[in-house]
């Protein structure tokens, strides 16, 4: 089992927060209001406090295991076979997961940006950095997750806010979008926005004991809700739903419509820098929990025999998706209804299991 | 030693990587269109036009062959291509530089264009990525070409900063409705409001020697449709006006005046100078420096057969101008001037509102009150509000206070040693 040094309250609520928050920047804004309308902003506080549930389940059964990550967790309650093949399965979606990120990544800055640059080129150019950034270690990431969430936070305010010309709050209207019911059941399926959250319980051996867990999971998912819901709101002000249901990306787009004068105009490239920086922290790690989860199931001392054929695996996986329309409606959504079921509901199958099979860990005493 | 190769060899992938983008293509390779133009074509399907900098160095400087608008540091080409972006690359046989829009100031339609339907279009070079959705639209009574051809510099030497100032002049006088092309697509997409567009026509300088204009009659200073305005000199491109959309099709005109009442009941006025009739002394024009006081309270009711709108706009304004000895700065003259003021913007705003629902078209954006009376999406879309404003009851009310007289706070007449005639 690999050791790692272990990593604050702080670091790790930047780590999750900027991994789930980064969504805001993609076709996430877009799909919701394919879906809702006009209730995107209140869906995702409802995706939220799901979110929030599912996380209680997660962090009772972390409770149940005092410094023992989620992995480890499986193979006690479900036994060493099925909580491989759990575990594996959890693998699988961590290395499949940076793969759609990072090709719906590379077709929006293709889109926006370098039009001109070959797509395996900007593909390489992240998987470089996610691979660099798993030689380095978790404690490398979250340091730099650190420095990065705040001027990702300073930056994305001030997009927000100076769109604020372009508010019109007769947006909002009709209030309840497609109807209460569906932004509900939008609501709870899409909750899965936030399943990334499973990260503190992969890492939950890295973090100092349950009570960080506890913080870092409910901190990071308002901060989250926050973030995207904020967002939403904002986009929500600025267009009109018919509009917004067509965008590839909202943010950027709407960074290049802020206009004060002749002199502050033209803000994407601070959107740029947020989105591009974020989005390669989301995608190392990520990648760098696959790694993890790898050397756990597998046994591995070190990582490092695995991390490059790792990173070929996503560099392949990636350009085998053929193009934008497969990402946003094939694999996104795939995704989004897998992750429901595997990151919230097997958890919560775990701490039954446990309660039943009176499975629980030693206790750790400071 | 194993440390520093690996330092130098990530420095040396590092520095390959940061020396510029994988395109290879510098900023010299670009030719940016400040001014893209787009009619209906003779020799193919659409006339595409382009009008970008010759980057020869400060106006003036090029050799003596050039025309005219090449004197400018500016040049235009036109092209008759099967579709626009496609003519961007026909350009190309002519022009050593790739065409780029992404410094594009001012989009230009024809008004036949516009009439068929400009949706696809401006979709297409949204769609393309290089257009900001910031970049202004602008229908042109005439041709789009020729209206490029004559798009040259009066005042400094930098055709973008002249393009974007004029289309904030909006901002001072009220008589074009300045809009981004991003916005305007979304307005042609709308249920709350139809989509409208800055009217502009080449001026040839000959209204002034109108002689239907009869002598001493008053005009009110947007009583004008472009190119209609008795000027001389300065830039031929005027614009004033305001095109209307229903969807995507461009059905109606409004005048300079018209415009105004537009961006008052929408709330978008800011600031004019407004010339009405003095109220007491038939024929004298008394000017206002007139501003927004507050945004327009807009109430609608849905309850009956047809949809009642009450709207309130709210003015303030210094009066600039007084051409009557009449001491109208005294207290108890000051109501009859500012009566007779929001008696000329109701009467005008009541003409405007009657010519839009003649055309169909909700330009005021009253249906982005509307909405609020809808919890549900369906239920809006079912309604479809811009199919309702034809038959709207609009009720308008005016409220205007004259802040300040400037200079003068009481006119004392002039004194004539005859009778003054």
């Amino acid at each position: 089992m690999i050791k790692e040094g272990k990593i604050g309250v702080q670091e790790a609520v930047c780590l999750v927060t900027i991994t789930m928050g980064n969504q805001i920047f993609f076709t996430a804004p877009t799909i919701v209001t394919q879906h809702v309308g006009t209730a995107g902003w209140y869906m995702t506080i409802i995706s939220g406090i799901v979110a929030i549930i599912s996380f209680t389940f997660i962090y009772l059964l972390l409770k149940r295991f005092p410094g023992k990550g989620i992995i480890e967790v499986f193979d006690i309650t479900f036994g060493r076979k099925l909580g491989f093949v759990i575990s594996f399965t959890y693998a699988l979606s961590c290395l499949v997961a940076p793969s759609v990120l990072l090709r719906e990544f590379s077709e929006v800055l293709k889109v926006f940006i370098l039009p001109l640059t070959p797509i395996s080129v900007i593909i390489g150019a992240v998987i470089i950095a996610g691979i660099v950034a798993a030689y380095l270690g978790l404690e490398s990431i979250a340091r730099i997750s650190k420095f990065i969430a705040y001027i990702f936070l300073v930056g994305y305010v001030a997009v927000l806010l100076l769109a604020r010309n372009e508010y019109d709050f007769s947006n909002l209207f009709p209030i309840w979008g497609y109807g209460i019911g569906t932004t509900i059941k939008e609501g709870i399926t899409r909750s899965s926005v936030f399943s990334e959250i499973i990260l503190v319980a992969i890492f939950a051996g890295s973090l100092q004991g349950t009570k960080h867990i506890k913080k870092i999971g409910y901190i990071s998912l308002i901060l989250s809700c926050l973030i995207i819901s904020g967002g939403l709101f904002c986009l929500t002000l600025v267009f009109p739903y018919p509009v917004l249901q067509e965008m590839t990306s909202p943010i950027y787009t709407l960074a290049r419509a802020i206009k004060y004068g002749v002199f502050v105009q033209r803000m994407d490239p601070l959107f740029i820098f947020l989105w591009n920086i974020t989005t390669i922290i989301s995608i190392s790690v990520l990648f760098y929990t696959s790694v993890r989860i790898f050397c756990a199931i597998l046994r591995l001392e070190d990582k490092r025999p695995i991390i490059m054929p790792l990173g070929v695996v996503v560099f392949s996986m990636t350009m085998t998706i053929v193009d934008i329309t497969d990402v946003i409606e094939i694999y996104i959504e795939l995704l989004r209804v897998y992750a429901l079921g595997l990151f919230y509901a097997v958890p919560i199958i775990a701490l039954i299991t446990a309660i039943i099979r009176k499975k629980k860990g030693a206790e750790i005493n400071a | 030693m194993r440390r520093l190769v690996i330092m130098i060899l990530s420095g040396a992938l590092m520095i390959s990587m940061l020396t510029g983008c994988f395109g290879d293509v510098e900023v010299n390779d670009w030719a940016y269109a400040y001014t893209v133009g787009l009619e209906k074509g003779v020799s193919n399907k659409t006339r595409f036009t382009i009008q970008i900098p010759t980057l020869k160095g400060e106006g003036g400087e090029v050799s003596g062959e050039s025309s005219q608008t090449d004197k400018d540091g500016y040049t235009y080409i036109s092209i008759d291509a099967p579709s626009s972006l496609s003519g961007a690359n026909m350009i190309n046989t002519a022009l050593s530089r790739k065409v780029n829009f992404m410094h594009t100031k001012i989009f230009v339609v024809s008004e036949d264009l516009a009439r068929e339907g400009i949706g696809e279009i401006l979709n297409t070079f949204l769609r393309f990525g290089q257009l900001r959705m910031i970049t202004q639209l602008v229908v042109v009574r005439g041709s789009a070409r020729d209206f490029i051809r004559n798009n040259k510099l009066v005042v400094g030497k930098s055709l973008p900063k002249t393009e974007e100032d004029i289309m904030n002049q909006e901002k001072n006088a009220g008589l074009i409705d300045n809009i981004g092309i991003g916005e305007l697509v979304g307005q042609m997409k709308l249920l709350t409001m139809q989509a409208t567009a800055p009217l502009a026509k080449l001026n040839d300088f000959s209204n002034q020697e109108d002689e239907e204009n009869a002598p001493g009659e008053l005009k009110t200073t947007g009583n004008y449709y472009a190119g209609e305005l008795p000027r001389t000199g300065g830039d031929k491109a005027e614009y004033i006006g305001t095109a209307v959309f229903d969807g995507d099709k461009m059905v109606g005109e409004l005048s300079g005046d018209e415009t105004r009442m537009m961006l008052m009941a929408s709330g978008e006025f800011e600031r004019a100078f407004i010339t009405i009739e003095d109220p007491i002394e038939k024929g004298l024009p008394e000017t206002f420096d007139v501003r927004r006081q507050k945004p327009p309270d807009v109430k609608i009711s849905l309850k009956g057969d047809r949809p009642v709108i009450d709207l309130k706009v709210f003015l303030e304004g210094d009066l600039i101008a007084l051409r009557s000895s009449i001491n109208y700065e005294s207290k108890e003259l000051k109501p009859v001037l500012e009566k007779a003021f929001e008696k000329y913007i109701e009467t005008e705003l009541d003409k405007t509102i009657d010519k839009c629902k003649r055309l169909n078209c909700d330009v005021f954006a009253f249906g982005t009150e509307a909405v609020k009376k809808f919890p549900t999406i369906q239920e809006w879309e079912e309604y479809n509000w811009i199919s309702h404003f034809k038959d709207a009851e609009v009720n308008v009310e005016v409220r205007f206070i004259i802040r300040r007289t400037g200079t003068v706070i009481k006119t004392n007449p002039f004194k004539y040693a005859g009778d003054g005639e």
